[in-house]
């Protein structure tokens, strides 16, 4: 499996505090059955004072990559960044605040739980005309998404991608943010299972139990394009050609 | 890519129907000349950008120079019809200042017809199909070809097709004979003269076919 989404790198963001939180979950993360995983710290406090961030994370990417080859793990360790959703997000693209995910046309973009900025899907289309394919993180967790799946399904229809937390699927982060996760990824609009992974212990790396409840509910065929063959497409920077979504035909009630 | 009756037939009634209505909106632009056409239905009519996309082989066929865009940026249809990437296309163009020295073209392999797919849709398509920049856009295809053909979302949902058809020379409607209902037909007439476009006529289409009145040409 290959994990699109994790906070591997330490001293970026609320990830591992060091090298060997690190590479502990990089150990929890393989004895999962993961053998990629996408380094993504959040970009939410760059400046552009941080123009040479990427240079940083990759030197840190191959940092750890050595310790994780010392010690023997079998797992790749590639650079990404899990971008914040900002009006001027094609002009912090270009000053190197925020870039793709290993080189790659596909861009990680996370929005902010509470609310969907307005600038939101204009800085997303902005961000195609460039060429990039956004990611959206996490829509499940997403208050707009929740009250009205559909708002993703629009945006998938136009060709936005979107990567759907492996907690949320398990009931990590509540009932109703794990029927949502369902809602998404029988529908359609959910292209990625990433771990969104913080720590050894606390929010750990994992995947295959989330793939194999996404199995039990798409079928083990999609079940593997959301944690093998699409996030395989996104390291090779492949085209994807993704089923259309459907639309979610009825509200859903919670209680 | 779907196959075009134009291309994979051309010696067939519906491809000879086509080149008749070629001929007509030749004859139709005889004192104004017709470089800009928008081609649209009432609804979501089954058919409408195959038609547009046969009209434009036809029509480059007639040794002419031809730009097919596709502004349908809710539901595009060209490059799914022309086996086309969608990944560049006329939005690149809108949000691009540079594009227009390098515009996205695509060869179809018929020669004088070149496609300009939808590129990236956005968020508000009708607000981009309004702005100053899509009227140089329109300027200098028109410049660029004898024929500029534009797929747009149907009339009555949406106010594209109706922004669009007040700033080219005419306008097409294509009526589903036996699907599209009269009064729709009638309301999409009145949403296109509301804001001054030249209607140049209305294409029925699905019309069942009088095999008797053919035979005469029968190969």
């Amino acid at each position: 499996m290959i994990d699109i989404h994790v906070h591997l790198l330490p001293h970026y963001d609320d990830g591992p505090e060091d090298l060997e939180q690190a590479v502990e979950m990089v150990q929890v993360a393989a004895a999962d059955g993961v053998e990629a995983m996408v380094a993504t710290p959040h970009n939410v406090n760059w400046s552009p004072a941080h123009a040479h961030r990427q240079a940083e994370v990759e030197a840190d990417v191959a940092a750890l990559q050595a310790e994780v080859d010392r010690r023997g793990l079998r797992v790749r360790i590639y650079p990404g960044v899990e971008v914040y959703i900002a009006p001027d997000l094609v002009a912090q693209l270009r000053r190197g605040q925020a870039f793709p995910l290993c080189g790659s046309r596909y861009l990680l973009v996370e929005f902010p739980f509470g609310s969907t900025p307005t600038y939101g899907e204009q800085v997303l289309f902005e961000l195609q005309v460039q060429g990039l394919v956004p990611i959206v993180a996490h829509p499940e967790r997403h208050a707009g998404v929740v009250e009205d799946p559909n708002l993703l399904y629009r945006w998938v229809g136009r060709g936005i991608l979107a990567q759907l937390n492996a907690g949320s699927l398990l009931g990590q982060f509540g009932r109703r943010v794990e029927e949502v996760a369902r809602l998404l990824l029988e529908h359609g609009m959910v292209h990625f299972i990433g771990s969104d992974g913080h720590g050894p212990r606390h929010r750990p790396p994992l995947l295959k139990e989330a793939a194999a409840r996404a199995a039990g509910l798409v079928g083990p065929e999609q079940a593997a394009c959301l944690v093998q063959h699409w996030p395989a497409a996104v390291l090779a920077d492949a085209p994807l050609d993704v089923p259309p979504p459907r639309p979610v035909k009825r509200r859903r009630w919670f209680w | 890519m779907t196959r075009l009756i134009t291309l994979a037939d051309p010696r067939s009634p519906v491809a000879e129907a086509y080149r008749s209505l070629r001929t007509n909106l030749e004859f139709a632009s005889l004192d104004r000349p017709l470089r800009s056409l928008v081609v649209t239905s009432p609804g979501p009519e089954e058919g409408k950008s195959t038609a547009l996309a046969n009209l434009a082989v036809v029509t480059a066929e007639a040794n002419k120079r031809v730009i097919l865009v596709d502004c349908d940026l809710r539901r595009p249809r060209q490059h799914e019809i022309f086996g086309l990437p969608n990944d560049q296309g006329l939005t690149n163009m809108v949000v691009d200042e540079k594009a227009l020295e390098e515009p996205p073209f695509r060869d179809v392999g018929v020669a004088g017809l070149r496609v300009l797919t939808s590129g990236p849709l956005p968020p508000n398509p009708a607000e981009l199909l309004a702005s100053r920049r899509m009227d140089d856009i329109l300027r200098f295809l028109t410049e660029q070809a004898d024929l500029v053909l534009f797929d747009v979302p149907p009339v009555i949902a949406v106010t594209d097709a109706a922004i669009l058809a007040s700033k080219v020379d005419g306008t097409l409607l294509l009526i589903g004979a036996g699907s599209t209902r009269r009064e729709h037909a009638q309301r999409a007439k009145e949403v296109l003269e509301r804001v001054n476009a030249r209607l140049v006529g209305a294409v029925l289409m699905g019309v069942p076919f009088d095999e008797s009145l053919h035979r005469y040409y029968a190969r």
